[in-house]
């Protein structure tokens, strides 16, 4: 129940822009996506349910609660931001 | 550091000491995580839903990490955060009870007290329960100094109580200046943590026992930052003008006199000597009167009703001394013995007694106030 993806970059930066911008409105989807253009494969087969994984290999995995929680808090869409905005620099601004 | 994710089960991972953070974000929510794991957090309405949350998902990215073979860094409680510096003991009553006399005696809390004789016994050859020797220890990297001052260099609440710790050592090594001055630097830190009014009574405490060990610079110059801290410190105030009285800076002295007198009767007999030998000296009436009428109130107050015979001759110097400053005063005097012998539990004082004894106060006093 995963799939890995080839990085976009500008759809990445699309989708970060987004996320900052409206940060309390982000669905586990919207984040998933955003996850996605950068690389990371998506594990739906975890968590029971609750969560999806997030994950790559050598960059920082993470869990998006959001398919019990619409939208997804704006703690932990803050938290995964963080984290896609570094890999965002590492993969897109060298 | 890391730990060995293969010789480890995810039950034995997860049961590692991770340390648990949880922060409520701009909307209510709790957000609890691992701070040792990146990526490694869950939310919750409330605090205790976030982490019951973040453990599955703690066991899921040890999981993940595992299937990937990636290096698990160390949980940051391992090494210094399981020490807290707080634990409790059962120990027999009667050493308790033998434990806050002896506290008491000295003037220093229990815990200040128990921290030393700890620090003091690990240090020692004597047999503990273990029977571990002294050479294993040292093997082991016991250095019991490092690790309080490295406790008291923190800048931490924990370290008022490494401060006040070596202060103790300090002192029963009969260090006195420098006991006091770690008193103080304990003060500082107290008075980040706990308030301007708790870090002045620490310098008041620390500078009474500068005084009782005669260092009176010392105790003039804690009593001051502790006024500086606090100047509403009636205790403090009263301490320091006694100082300054018996130093014979009478003038300063009425200064800080003047506030406790109210309600510490030796403050206001203070105040009465520093009155009348100021007034004495500028030949000033009414500080003299004023002065008197101190003293008097202050030695009345004194004897009424006590029963404590070991204060009838500090009581009987005072009176000695008011006699011998001229007929007028033996007058005076002769009243407050006919007081004290109406209304005292003391065995009754004869005019005669109290005029072939000694005089009143420390020598020094006694010289300075002759001159003034």
């Amino acid at each position: 129940m995963s799939s890995r993806q080839d990085v976009d970059c500008e759809r990445a930066r699309r989708a970060l822009e987004e996320i900052r911008q409206n940060r309390r409105s982000q669905t586990a989807t919207s984040l998933a996506e955003a996850a996605e253009a950068l690389g990371y494969e998506i594990d739906r087969g975890r968590g029971k349910g609750s969560h999806w994984w997030a994950k790559q290999p050598n960059r920082p995995r993470f869990p998006i609660p959001g398919t019990t929680r619409r939208p997804v808090s704006v703690g932990v869409t803050t938290r995964i931001l963080g984290i896609l905005e570094k890999v965002f620099d590492d993969v897109c601004k060298r | 550091m890391s730990v060995s994710a293969e010789a480890k089960s995810i039950d034995e991972l997860a049961a590692q000491p991770w340390s648990r953070e949880v922060v409520a974000d701009e909307d209510g929510v709790f957000v609890a995580s691992v701070p040792e794991l990146e990526g490694c957090f869950a939310d919750g309405d409330s605090a205790e839903e976030a982490l019951a949350n973040l453990e599955q998902v703690l066991r899921e990215w040890l999981e993940l990490a595992v299937e990937e073979r990636e290096a698990i860094p160390e949980p940051r409680r391992q090494s210094s955060e399981l020490y807290s510096g707080r634990f409790s003991v059962r120990v027999p009553r009667s050493l308790h009870r033998a434990l806050s006399e002896r506290a008491a005696a000295e003037g220093s809390s229990l815990n200040q007290l128990i921290t030393v004789l700890l620090a003091a016994g690990l240090r020692s050859d004597a047999p503990t329960a273990g029977d571990v020797s002294r050479p294993e220890r040292e093997r082991a990297g016991t250095d019991l100094h490092e690790d309080i001052a490295a406790d008291a260099a923190a800048g931490t609440r924990s370290s008022i109580g490494a401060l006040k710790g070596i202060a103790t050592f300090l002192r029963n090594r009969g260090d006195l200046n420098f006991a006091c001055l770690m008193y103080g630097v304990a003060a500082e830190r107290i008075a980040a943590t706990e308030g301007a009014e708790v870090a002045s009574n620490e310098l008041g405490t620390a500078a009474a026992l500068a005084r009782r060990h005669s260092r009176m610079r010392l105790a003039e110059a804690l009593w001051r930052e502790s006024l500086r801290r606090d100047p509403t410190n009636l205790r403090s105030s009263s301490g320091l003008g006694q100082l300054l009285h018996h130093q014979g800076r009478y003038r300063e002295a009425v200064t800080y006199l003047e506030a406790p007198s109210a309600i510490d009767n030796y403050a206001l007999l203070f105040l009465g000597w520093s009155l009348l030998l100021e007034g004495g000296a500028s030949d000033d009436q009414y500080l003299t009167q004023r002065g008197r009428l101190s003293i008097v109130k202050a030695l009345q107050d004194w004897s009424y009703q006590s029963r404590d015979v070991s204060q009838r001759e500090a009581w009987l110097r005072h009176v000695r001394r008011l006699m011998r400053l001229g007929p007028a005063w033996r007058d005076e005097a002769e009243g407050l013995i006919t007081f004290a012998n109406a209304n005292s539990g003391w065995p009754k004082i004869d005019v005669g007694e109290v005029a072939a004894g000694p005089d009143a106060l420390t020598p020094e006093a006694h010289g300075q106030a002759a001159t003034g």
